[in-house]
């Protein structure tokens, strides 16, 4: 067959020119090898891409094997072809035309390469990508996103969505106010204001200042709490310790500071502490004074009492077998576990010292008290027996011996009832104030000295808290006897009585030190006078000052002892901005402290976002234990308030 | 491209010397600090230290204006960037100052995190400008970027031409190399410096196992293609190490500046809050 082609060229100018030529071949082969009859640049193309020949006057195409044509958008592996089809190959465009009868041919192609590209850098180009910064990938986006992220997240969203404002919380709050950790308003009232006085003293309202009253010291006592006691460093820390340096910044020298203070200079319990001073009672009708302790101090309490009679010999009581008293036996600790409740005569002496007053009544017998007192329920008890014919003494006049209960007294019987009774009541008195080892085996009798003038006793005062400038907890110190610091008091005699167990404490196995035992320099109380409270030294066998660097000693700031805050010197703060608290509470029974309606309560600070606070419950503070004294009172002046 | 020695040198360290003086003096102060209930962000010493270390930080952000403005009268760029470096590292010290080494999961700590990223980030900056231009100049022998994207798109050229009289095999391999190579892409394309998938490495390896016996001239063109695609695969290898060492050149300004902005408003937040509930 003959096939004219025409190859459409593109001029460097732009111009299309037709370039034809006509070949006389059995079939036309078509593919990127030189030897085919049509030869089409291009590496995606077959050496050998496709046949075209004529059958029976009509044009067909093959694909050469494993190839494929594509025939105006069909891919084929062979197919009949008409004039308008194009095949493509390549980049190349293949059309069947229609044969001008002129040229003689059988078949006409027009063929031109449409896809020409815009040459090898500009493919390049578009395969190569660089730089980091891509689309949002770039600096600005990502300063504006960063700063977004961080702005709403931990400001806007925990400004309209409170729990999300736990990321603003510089740290974890003490163990105390563990409670309130996460509303923020109980302490921080005000915005943009520091936390208040007031916001503290909503439950801590009773905290006390530092100094008296007297004396004028604003910048402790007016002082911000939050500059002090600084929050939000974890539960481990104790807002109370305010380092060692805090005391003695005014204390190691306070003589030239304040002039008229008593306090005498300290810096450091291990280093420089002045003696401790005692509250001593040297004259019972008057009040204790503040004494050094010296080897030489007597107590004078108003009565008598030999530790040595009490604890280092066996002892019984009316029927009871013989047995070692323990200290624990009168002094027991209050429920605080600070200081030894005072010892009562009903709770602690009366199994063995009885007040019974009439051999034909042991069980019965008179109240621990006022000597008028004891007269009085003398007669009474008596005086009944009369009334109700119940005179069984056969030294009683017959008349009285037989009278009948609810019988009406004659003169003559009235006189000799009252002439029996006191003549009971005189013997009662003289079995108790002159028969050795009853009232006066503690107390210093005075006749005419009780109320309704008959015999009387001298007055008592005993002291319950002997360094009331410190506190001290028995409590703490449980693990170790009693006689540790206190060896005079609790002495034991194991050659007393052998056939006796030895008491508890006086076991060498069962305490945790060498029990300190009875040897003649040991001294050994045997008169109320004796002073017992141990001294400095004793303290410092196991504890040394705050700035103690290893050792075995405990190391111990001033605050161990003395708490800053004291209750008794009225509340802290400016009395202007402080006005609910700024009068001194009046002493309230704990139960009344507790109700809701207290006027700490009813001032509540105004807050800006309408946050109320929730009551919070009253916080007990460390120098309500301050006021020990005051509270326990001296324990002779009260005991028979519920006899009568 | 200024190279650190300029800046770190400049004036004979007087901004390390200024840096070392503002951060022995905190310490001082520290040290001898004892306020009560012990040191921390909020005593006196604590507020000085963060006013100190915030208004560096703004101070710091204001060389983004400074190194744009080129009408600026004063220090020169280099004291900048001089102050810039040293007074940035030293911040890392400053701050846990100021909060008394006390850190936990909130804002606060937050923005020295962040900070410290930042910090971080300039410091490796200034190590890659110490090292990198010396390895780019170096890889570069004298060529540049564009020199060498010229040369890969001749080659590519000539491969076309070569393949021409060869088997549909070889002029896969073109294609192959021609249309699979691909420079630059993905920030790990970039900054890892090869592409296990490239084209050109590809036909090399399968034009080095083709089994097709040639003979006479066809032989010759082979032999010239395998050279060609040979040399393009070296080409190659350098111009993505040139790659690599621009974008890290890059990469630490992308988390510096976006890190820088995210601290100052962690900062922002810091101080409001720690202003409103103080």
């Amino acid at each position: 067959m003959r096939v004219r082609l025409t190859e459409i060229r593109l001029r460097p100018t732009g111009k299309k020119v037709r370039l034809d030529r006509d070949v006389e071949v059995e079939s036309l082969f078509i593919g990127r090898g030189p030897d085919n009859d049509l030869s089409l640049k291009g590496l995606s193309i077959s050496l050998h891409q496709a046949t075209l020949r004529m059958a029976d006057g009509r044009l067909y195409v093959e694909a050469a094997p494993g190839q494929e044509v594509n025939i105006n958008g069909l891919v084929t592996t062979g197919e009949r072809l008409g004039t308008g089809d194009v095949l493509r190959i390549g980049s190349w465009e293949v059309r069947v035309l229609t044969p001008e009868p002129e040229s003689g041919a059988d078949v006409a192609l027009e063929y031109e390469e449409t896809d020409r590209g815009e040459g090898e850098r500009s493919a390049l180009n578009d395969r190569t990508a660089l730089g980091l910064e891509v689309g949002a990938f770039a600096r600005r986006p990502l300063s504006w996103v960063s700063i977004g992220v961080v702005m709403v997240g931990f400001l806007v969203l925990p400004l309209i969505w409170s729990p999300a404002q736990s990321p603003w919380n510089t740290g974890d709050v003490s163990r105390g106010h563990a409670y309130i950790e996460n509303d923020c308003q109980s302490c921080h009232s005000g915005m943009f204001q520091a936390v208040q006085n007031n916001d503290c003293m909503t439950c801590h309202h009773d905290i006390g200042r530092h100094s008296p009253p007297a004396m004028e010291m604003a910048e402790l006592d007016d002082a911000s709490c939050a500059g002090c006691h600084l929050e939000h460093r974890g539960r481990q820390v104790d807002l109370a310790d305010l380092g060692s340096g805090f005391c003695s910044d005014c204390h190691a020298d306070l003589s030239a500071e304040v002039t008229d203070t008593t306090l005498r200079n300290a810096s450091d319990f291990g280093e420089d502490h002045p003696p401790f001073q005692l509250a001593l009672v040297k004259d019972p009708r008057e009040e204790a004074i503040s004494v050094d302790v010296t080897p030489d101090l007597v107590e004078v309490s108003g009565l008598e009492f030999n530790h040595l009679r009490h604890v280092g010999k066996a002892v019984s009581g009316r029927g009871d077998s013989k047995q070692h008293l323990q200290c624990g036996a009168c002094h027991q600790p209050d429920a605080g576990g600070l200081y030894m409740q005072p010892v009562v005569f009903e709770d602690h002496c009366q199994d063995c010292h009885q007040l019974d007053f009439d051999k034909t009544a042991p069980a019965d017998f008179t109240p621990h008290g006022d000597p008028a007192t004891i007269r009085s329920r003398i007669r009474g008890f008596y005086s009944n027996r009369v009334l109700n014919g119940d005179v069984k003494d056969k030294e009683a006049p017959r008349r009285l011996r037989l009278r009948r209960p609810g019988s009406r007294f004659s003169a003559e019987e009235a006189e000799l009832s009252k002439r029996w009774v006191d003549g009971k009541v005189a013997a009662a008195e003289r079995r108790f104030y002159e028969r050795p080892g009853t009232c006066g085996l503690c107390h210093t009798l005075a006749p005419g000295a009780a109320s309704d003038g008959g015999m009387g006793i001298e007055p008592v005062q005993v002291q319950d808290v002997w360094v009331p400038g410190s506190v001290f907890s028995h409590g703490s110190h449980a693990p170790f006897a009693c006689v540790k610091c206190h060896p005079a008091a609790g002495v034991f005699d194991p050659e007393e009585d052998s056939a006796l167990p030895r008491p508890a404490w006086s076991q060498p196995d069962s305490i945790p030190y060498e029990l300190i035992a009875r040897e003649p320099t040991t001294p050994v109380s045997k008169v109320a006078g004796d002073i017992l409270i141990p001294g400095m030294d004793v303290c410092r066998e196991c504890h040394a000052g705050a700035n103690v660097w290893g050792g075995e000693k405990v190391p111990s700031p001033c605050s161990m002892c003395h708490p800053f805050h004291v209750r008794a010197n009225g509340p802290m703060g400016p009395g202007d901005t402080v006005d609910s608290i700024a009068t001194p509470i009046p002493e309230v029974a704990p139960d009344e402290a507790e109700s809701p309606t207290d006027s700490a309560a009813t001032h509540l600070p105004f807050h800006p976002l309408g946050h109320v606070p929730m009551d919070h419950p009253k916080v007990p503070s460390t120098d309500d234990v301050w006021d020990h004294a005051s509270h326990s009172g001296n324990p002779h002046t009260g005991f028979f308030a519920d006899l009568n | 491209m200024i190279g650190p020695r300029t800046f770190l040198e400049y004036q004979n360290y007087r901004y390390l010397k200024v840096s070392l003086g503002i951060l022995f003096l905190s310490l001082i102060v520290y040290v001898f600090d004892d306020p009560p209930g012990g040191r921390s962000g909020s005593s006196w010493t604590g507020y000085g230290l963060g006013t100190v270390a915030a208004a560096i930080i703004f101070w710091l952000m204001w060389l983004g204006v400074r190194k744009r403005d080129y009408r600026a009268t004063g220090a020169p760029l280099k004291g900048w960037v001089s102050a810039h470096v040293y007074l940035g590292t030293m911040l890392i010290f400053l701050v846990p100052l100021h909060s008394a080494f006390e850190f936990g999961m909130n804002v606060h700590t937050l923005a020295y995190v962040l900070m410290c990223v930042v910090c971080f980030s300039g410091i490796l900056g200034v190590a890659f400008y110490a090292l990198v231009p010396i390895s780019m100049t170096r890889n570069r022998n004298n060529i540049t970027l564009d020199a060498m994207l010229e040369r890969i798109a001749e080659i590519d050229g000539e491969c076309r031409m070569a393949a021409d009289g060869l088997p549909d095999y070889y002029a896969q391999a073109v294609v192959t190399s021609i249309d699979e190579t691909r420079i630059g892409g993905s920030l790990r394309s970039q900054l890892s410096g090869r592409d296990p998938d490239c084209g050109t490495s590809k036909a090399l390896k399968s034009l080095r196992m083709s089994e097709i016996d040639l003979d006479g001239e066809a032989k010759e063109q082979e032999r010239k293609l395998i050279e060609l695609i040979a040399r393009k695969e070296l080409l190659l290898k350098q111009i993505r190490r040139d790659v690599r060492f621009k974008g890290l050149l890059d990469l630490w300004l992308i988390v510096h500046v976006p890190f820088a902005f995210a601290t100052c408003a962690a900062l922002i937040v810091h101080i409001f809050v720690v202003f409103w509930y103080h």
